[in-house]
């Protein structure tokens, strides 16, 4: 066990580097001179080249590397090209609040989906079952800033029951917090909710076929129990994949949701910076980003071999 | 109980869909402590009768009728939970695929101790409040029964870390765990190797005897029935044509299809050119030694398996010389795990060996070229197991046998013209070519299978367990195929199997594998007559033959 750990471990960090260094160079050759877009297309050569200097973009790239590396190894993503302001602060607070709906967003749509994709398997043949599941087809067709418009459209114009966008920080004021995530979240979560119920559907009709489900019946437990003493646990399997996938979607999609509601995400932040040429910024934003990814997936691996022993034993042998 | 009572009463067992009638009026009565068997086809109905008893038919499937277990009001049309309590402790079934029957991420013990808490067994009733240790303690006794080498271990292992057979035997601990009325048993050793099979029916009957259960044993085995059962029930398209005792329906069979069926299994009626018994030894069709040099030479071959850092390798051949003549018939013979497989993935170089060398018409396949490799398997074609999941399912037919000719670049007139004759020569009709795999039974697309091995006109033909997956009644036609088609066109036949009794009948040669090395060669007859080897005698007498004379 220990000795996958460390191997985990060390993936881990091999895949993050490898990404630094992506991510480093296609912003290194993507056009647009950050210079230029900093000080207006009137700027003095002179300026120009001072700004160069300054922010360091004139020196070799592998300085240039080893420069923004040796900071985030201290956590600091350095200054914006633009606004001057150190980066770290401002990348944490941004994706606390990404995290906050994408993951609240998750929460509530696998509470919705596991008993509904659930019944919809169990009850495949009756019209519940194919209601469920036909819902369920629409709601992914759905894109769910659709579902925000009309979320806002219902509660916050026509109701009046809470704003229609903006933030608060649950630290400085929870109630204030509750009213401003609900409607993000649940504009989020609806389309989610459908997703899930679809992969949880078919994962639910695929256990249900096996035969040791059979055996359990046959040992006397009646279909219900058999279903949810071995069921679900197996179907649990492929759904955790599932599960991870949209959480890293949902994560770099969550722009969308982040400007019909006015919320500052991480999201946002990255379309801003990269209209705004601030190179630090994106490379810094994007490097978050991946992180998180990759711990989600590191995450999911672990979550196997929790599940399947067959995974387990084989990996910890 | 009383004797009286039957341990199961069928009547006017009917099973439908909305439209079909698959089970039709099935009658018949189970005494304790009997043994019945059921035999058909696929198909036949016999395993939706026995889930019909059980109320564990699936949900697009109704019942009718009357089964009453142990003395019981009827219990078709109950619900499942109405059901629940009569399955386990009342009537229990052991299924056919141990690899898939037990859940794959609960332990073992825990899945018998489920069984046991059904049956209301104070041991393990409270497990809520009790150690996991414990619950594993209770259910020793029952995996010791069964004949588990260690069952406090085998308790605390998941499935995937048992052996087939041993799987088997905790089915069977689970199934027997409340001491049922009615134990139904689905070919609970198809699955299973013959030494093993052997162990696991011989492990059933005396634990069905000692507790006068009585036993519904469903398979299309007629040779296992013969060995297992007092009484047998014949099933053909949904209706019993056929029951009485095993002496009287193998030994004078009144329905026309058991004849059949009897005459298909019993393999020594079948004429596959072989040298007879009764004929001088000396004539043979069989090429001597020394006349020709071996058309297939292993020297010294090893494979190695490693599996990693952490656990130790497999010796998956261990220095096996083999030499195969041309137009000789060849059967290698083992059990899962005896390296027959291996030794056919080096045959036909999907694979290479370790150490030494595999020749094949004289060329090393180590030291082939491409062009030379491409010519070998063009010369060199196989058959596979399973003939529905080597054909792929959105192709036709005439697609599928032509493919090898596309590689040859062969015009499409004579390519049509082949593959028609091909379908011919295995006994098809010509306008086979334009449908799908799924139209066919297994035995015609095995059929298919051959002719799609044979439109290149190879020498050497590779067929790994090419009817092992297949009824009774077609295993017969499709072994007279094969013998046919290997004569009438000189090939070399390699066949792997696991079925001694198959070989025999086939084969000139056999070549028994064990633990990676050949532990025997000889002539069939010389094998079969006069096993040499420990292992070949224990494998033979672990192959089931029919044990009644038929007087067909």
């Amino acid at each position: 066990m220990t000795t996958y750990f460390l191997r985990a471990l060390g993936k881990l960090l091999g895949t993050l580097l490898i990404a630094s260094v992506l991510i480093f160079l296609i912003l290194r050759v993507m056009p647009g001179d950050a210079a230029t877009v900093a000080l207006g297309i009137n700027a003095t050569p002179d300026a120009l080249e001072a700004w160069r200097e300054a922010h360091g973009t004139n020196s070799p790239l592998i300085a240039q590397y080893v420069t923004w590396m040796g900071g985030i190894l201290h956590l600091d993503f350095g200054t914006s090209f633009v606004t001057g302001r150190a980066l770290t602060p401002l990348i944490l607070d941004r994706v606390q609040v990404t995290l906050i709906i994408v993951g609240l967003g998750m929460v509530l749509a696998l509470l919705a989906a596991i008993p509904l994709g659930t019944l919809a398997a169990v009850k495949h043949r009756s019209p519940l079952g194919v209601g469920i599941a036909g819902a369920s087809q629409i709601g992914v067709a759905l894109p769910s800033f659709l579902v925000g418009v009309l979320l806002v459209g219902l509660f916050a114009v026509r109701l009046g029951w809470l704003p229609s966008g903006g933030w608060m920080p649950p630290a400085y004021d929870f109630s204030e917090f509750l009213r401003r995530v609900t409607l993000p979240v649940l504009a989020l979560a609806t389309v989610q909710t459908a997703v899930m119920t679809r992969y949880i559907r078919s994962a639910v009709l695929e256990v249900m076929r096996e035969d040791f489900l059979r055996t359990a019946r046959a040992g006397g437990s009646t279909w219900n129990r058999a279903l949810v003493r071995h069921g679900l646990r197996n179907a649990a399997v492929p759904i955790v994949t599932v599960v991870g996938v949209q959480l890293a979607s949902m994560l770099i999609g969550a722009v969308v949701i982040e400007r019909v509601f006015v919320v500052p995400g991480i999201g946002s932040m990255l379309v801003d910076a990269v209209g705004q040429r601030d190179l630090q910024a994106v490379q810094g934003i994007v490097m978050v980003l991946v992180t998180i990814v990759v711990v989600l997936n590191i995450a999911v691996d672990l979550l196997y071999m929790v599940l399947d022993p067959r995974i387990r034993l084989r990996e910890s042998s | 109980m009383s004797d009286m009572v039957p341990a199961v009463d069928v009547s006017g067992l009917c099973v439908r869909t909305r439209s079909r009638v698959l089970v039709d009026s099935v009658e018949f009565s189970i005494a304790p402590g009997e043994r019945v068997g059921l035999i058909g086809e696929s198909g036949s109905g016999k395993s939706l009768t026995s889930l019909a008893i059980m109320g564990l038919l699936p949900d697009n499937l109704t019942a009718s009728g009357s089964v009453s277990i142990a003395g019981s009001p009827n219990v078709v049309g109950l619900t499942d939970k109405e059901m629940a309590p009569y399955r386990g402790r009342v009537a229990s079934m052991v299924f056919q695929e141990p690899m898939t029957a037990l859940d794959p991420l609960m332990r073992v013990g825990d899945q018998l101790a489920e069984v046991l808490r059904h049956g209301g067994n104070s041991e393990v009733s409270s497990s809520g409040t009790r150690s996991r240790s414990d619950l594993h303690q209770a259910v020793v006794p029952g995996l010791t029964e069964v004949g588990l080498p260690d069952p406090a271990s085998a308790a605390r292992a998941y499935p995937h870390q048992l052996s087939g057979g041993q799987r088997q035997r905790v089915m069977i601990a689970m199934a027997l765990a409340n001491e049922p009325a009615l134990l139904v048993a689905d070919e609970p050793t198809t699955a299973l190797d013959v030494t093993v099979q052997a162990q696991v029916l011989d492990l059933m009957v005396r634990l069905v005897e000692e507790r006068g259960a009585g036993l519904l044993f469903i398979t299309h085995d007629l040779a296992v029935v013969s060995r297992v059962c007092e009484r047998v029930l014949v099933m053909l398209g949904g209706n019993v044509v056929e029951s009485g005792s095993i002496t009287d329906v193998f030994g004078s069979p009144q329905h026309e299809y058991t004849r059949r069926l009897l005459a298909a299994s019993d393999l020594e009626t079948l004429d596959l050119g072989l040298p007879s018994t009764s004929a001088m030894p000396s004539v043979s069709v069989m090429p001597q030694e020394g006349e020709a040099p071996p058309i297939i030479r292993f020297t010294n071959v090893s494979k190695v398996y490693s599996r990693g850092r952490t656990q130790p390798p497999v010796q998956a051949m261990n220095a096996v010389s083999l030499d195969i003549y041309p137009g000789e018939r060849f059967g290698i013979v083992g059990e899962s795990g005896s390296g027959k497989t291996t030794a056919l993935r080096m045959l036909t170089a999907l694979d290479t060996p370790t150490s030494g060398t595999v020749e094949v018409k004289g060329l090393r396949l180590d030291l082939a070229t491409k062009s030379q490799m491409a010519a070998l398997r063009r010369n060199q074609q196989m058959v596979f197991q399973d003939p529905l999941g080597s054909l792929d399912p959105r192709m036709t037919i005439g697609r599928i046998v032509a493919e090898p000719l596309l590689a040859l670049r062969i015009p499409k007139a004579e390519r049509v013209q082949t593959v028609e004759e091909m379908l011919l020569a295995v006994g098809l009709p010509a306008d086979t070519t334009a449908r799908y795999p799924h139209q066919f039974s297994g035995g015609q697309r095995q059929r298919i299978a051959i002719a799609r091995a044979l439109v290149t006109q190879p020498s050497i033909v590779v067929a790994d367990e090419p009817v092992s997956a297949l009824d009774v009644s077609v295993r017969a036609q499709v072994l007279e195929l094969l013998a046919r088609l290997t004569t009438q066109r000189n090939l070399t036949l390699v066949m792997v199997s696991h079925d001694l009794a198959v070989v025999r009948h086939l084969c000139h040669r056999v070549a028994v594998m064990q633990n990676g090395t050949v532990v025997e060669v000889g002539t069939t007859q010389q094998v079969w007559d006069d096993p040499q080897h420990s292992y070949t005698k224990r494998l033979q007498a672990s192959t089931p033959v029919m044990e009644i004379a038929t007087q067909t």
